[in-house]
């Protein structure tokens, strides 16, 4: 007598498959319960372990770790993947700074190598805006040191086409715009030292960063670097600085409150160099993560009014980080991504076919050693899909401003306060923004340089 | 057939027998234990016996059966296979794409020949060979070698119109000039270079002398230059999303002072072309 419930349901049908199955390896010729048992390990593992294992696995704390257990699913037979894979946090955040030196240092020590010049630049900057010039000098030359060693023949930086590595492995050398930030803020610093030379020498490689963007439009289009250039050469009475002056007026960068900046003013001997926002983040978006993709940065801050003394300016940003970095365009390494992200998708897809031919095998009644031949062949392919990392590297100096903004006026010799408000959309300074800054000028003759940041870190 | 289970000790201490199909009741447990192993004895001779011939005949079969399945198992296998071609070859091809992208390759210098191709990064040796090059030429000026006193040179700062910070830091290059001159017996003891750069220092020593705070003549000659050797590096480089390549000049001038004429004028150029690994580009 047959009852109903979902419980009989089940039990029916369980009878009816373990039937199915004896009644076929009762003809079969040994090692049949083995063939069983691996068809229902590769059913368990389609099945019951559905999630992308290229994904996080969640955190249940230190020291718990998920053994990692190939997913079955990569393919679009069973399950689509979504074409948009939100930010994902612990892939794409750093560590964040102390903003302790020692614990800071002692942090990147611990870093793996692969990662010193994340840290340098990140520890630099936030040491830049303690006033720690001496600091962020040392750091930033061994990371452009670094950067500059980047070109050739690197097995580490190779292995990152690695179809089984990811993109992450290789020493981090910072996209263009982070390479452009390193080089401007290490001409601060020679600014600071009185080494216009070294300094204008800076901003030109910090705008040769920039020299290779997908769409030749936004080549080179810093409107800092060229202003700040051709301030320098001003300075060095160079006659270059003509031409570097009006290159800094054709760039707007597409700022809708762009205000060009403005002529250079033979008597300005106090160098603000200003920053505010925070800047543009990465992270992996698309199919398996392949993507590299910018989180937009963010400022309310519309203009910036310096006063010092009777004498007040206002200006406005000149670059925006987000901007510079979304429009470098696609890169070689995407082509690279993409081959991985085939690979792994074509794998996945052989794989899932093996194995469903395997269990089509023996539902047929075929030679078992076919089934065998299918059943190692999809989970071979099954391994190297699960092997294959498509992942963009989405480590990022993440402590950057978002806009970048210049000034400079006459200051006579003595101590002064130096008051820079940020103003909001309706031009109303931003309530308990006010950056403060007391300094003195010792040489008229020689510039006074403040690096003013409405960051802390 | 006589199916036999030993029960362990009954409550009695003889041990419990239980017997099925046959008409053994109680028996002695010694002759119970010796007639079923002759039984069993039996039984495992006649099996093994039918065992082997059976096993003889279904090798045979096997044997046939294996051969053909075998045959026809692979021809049904390289059927599938056709089925997978597309999908190994789009596997093959992305490993392939993958991995035939380019590594990086080292900036390197490039000789005359090669100037097309253009290119040269920065290198602190070439510091070193602009400063020997401009020593030589130096050596060799009769202006400065032939003259019968002693001549001063003043070394203007050098303008650095590169991208490279590092030629100016530290005054790297005249130091470099400097020292290569020094080497030179027959220039060094005939030329000097005029050192303003502690000039506060000195003038702080001599007032120091001239009020008797400390020892010595405060009488002064400051050496006026009887040459000004100026210097500027530039560079153009260029970026083609795969090659970087950088042409970096050094033009130097050597000026007569007292007349403001050009004793001479020359350039040094560097060329050099480098690459990085695509997984940067």
């Amino acid at each position: 007598m047959i009852r109903g419930g979902r419980g009989n349901a089940i039990r029916r049908t369980a009878k009816c498959v373990k039937h199915f199955f004896y009644l076929h390896f009762k003809s079969g010729r040994g090692h049949s319960k083995y063939l069983f048992g691996l068809l229902l390990v590769s059913g368990f593992l389609l099945i019951v372990n559905p999630q992308d294992v290229s994904g996080q696995f969640p955190n249940f704390g230190e020291g718990f770790k998920i053994p990692k257990i190939p997913n079955l699913f990569t393919n679009k037979i069973f399950k689509p993947e979504p074409q948009q894979v939100q930010w994902d946090p612990t892939n794409a955040v750093m560590p964040s700074l102390a903003g302790d030196l020692e614990r800071d240092r002692k942090a990147m020590a611990e870093a793996p190598d692969k990662d010193r010049v994340l840290w340098q630049y990140r520890i630099a900057l936030s040491q830049l805006r303690k006033g720690n010039f001496g600091v962020a000098a040392e750091l930033l030359d061994d990371a452009l040191l670094r950067v500059q060693a980047s070109y050739g023949r690197s097995s580490k930086a190779g292995s990152a086409r690695n179809v089984l590595k990811k993109e992450s492995v290789k020493p981090f050398i910072g996209e263009p715009y982070e390479r452009s930030m390193a080089n401007y803020l290490r001409a601060i610093i020679y600014w600071k030292s009185n080494n216009l030379e070294s300094a204008r020498a800076a901003f030109k490689q910090a705008q040769f960063e920039d020299s290779d963007p997908e769409k030749r439009k936004y080549q080179s289009d810093y409107v800092t670097f060229d202003y700040l250039y051709g301030l320098a050469s001003h300075k060095l009475k160079d006659p270059i600085w003509e031409e570097w002056y009006k290159n800094s007026l054709t760039h707007t960068n597409d700022q809708e409150s762009f205000t060009p900046p403005p002529t250079y003013d033979d008597r300005a001997n106090l160098i603000l160099f200003i920053e505010f926002g925070v800047g543009p983040t990465k992270y992996a978006a698309g199919k398996h993560h392949r993507e590299l993709h910018f989180t937009g940065g963010s400022t309310d801050v519309k203009r910036v009014r310096v006063t010092c003394g009777t004498i007040t300016q206002e200006t406005g940003p000149y670059d925006n980080l987000t901007f510079q970095a979304i429009t470098r365009g696609g890169r070689v390494m995407d082509h690279i991504l993409k081959a991985k992200s085939n690979f792994k998708s074509a794998s996945g897809t052989v794989g899932t076919i093996a194995l469903l031919g395997s269990v089509g095998a023996v539902a047929a009644g075929a030679d078992e050693r076919v089934a065998y031949g299918l059943l190692a062949l999809g989970f071979a392919s099954k391994w190297f899909s699960h092997l294959a990392k498509p992942d963009a590297d989405t480590r990022c100096w993440n402590n950057l401003p978002q806009c970048l903004s210049f000034v400079a006026m006459p200051a006579k010799v003595g101590i002064h306060t130096l008051n820079v408000d940020l103003l909001g959309e309706n031009g109303q300074p931003l309530t308990g923004r006010t950056r403060k800054v007391a300094f003195e000028v010792k040489d008229v003759l020689q510039d006074t340089v403040l690096f003013v940041s409405e960051l802390d870190n | 057939m006589t199916s036999v289970s030993l029960g362990g000790f009954g409550k009695s201490g003889r041990p419990a027998v239980r017997a099925e199909s046959t008409s053994i009741k109680c028996v002695d447990f010694a002759d119970y234990i010796g007639s079923s192993f002759s039984k069993i004895n039996d039984k495992f001779t006649l099996l093994k016996s039918q065992s082997l011939s059976c096993l003889v005949n279904q090798f045979e079969e096997f044997s046939d059966l294996t051969q053909n399945m075998l045959i026809h198992d692979l021809n049904r296998f390289r059927n599938r296979l056709k089925s997978y071609i597309p999908i190994l070859l789009c596997a093959t091809l992305s490993m392939i794409q993958a991995g035939c992208a380019t590594d990086g390759k080292s900036p390197k210098e490039v000789s005359r020949e090669q100037e097309g191709k253009g290119g040269s990064f920065f290198n602190t040796r070439d510091i070193d060979e602009a400063a020997a090059k401009i020593a030589n030429r130096l050596v060799e000026t009769p202006r400065i070698m032939n003259a019968k006193k002693e001549q001063y040179i003043l070394v203007d700062a050098i303008k650095n119109q590169t991208r490279f910070p590092e030629l100016t830091r530290n005054d790297a290059f005249i130091e470099a000039l400097i020292t290569e001159l020094s080497k030179r017996k027959e220039f060094s003891e005939k030329v000097f270079f005029i050192n303003r750069e502690r000039a506060a220092i000195l003038e702080e020593e001599r007032k120091k002398k001239e009020s008797g705070g400390v020892s010595g003549s405060s009488d002064v000659d400051y050496a006026g230059a009887d040459f000004l050797l100026t210097g500027k590096f530039m560079d153009t480089a260029t970026s083609s999303g795969k090659e970087t390549q950088v042409r970096l000049s050094y033009l130097y001038t050597l000026l007569d002072v007292r007349r403001q004429i050009e004793v001479f004028r020359d350039s040094y150029d560097k060329r050099r072309e480098g690459q990085r690994d695509s997984s940067y580009r």
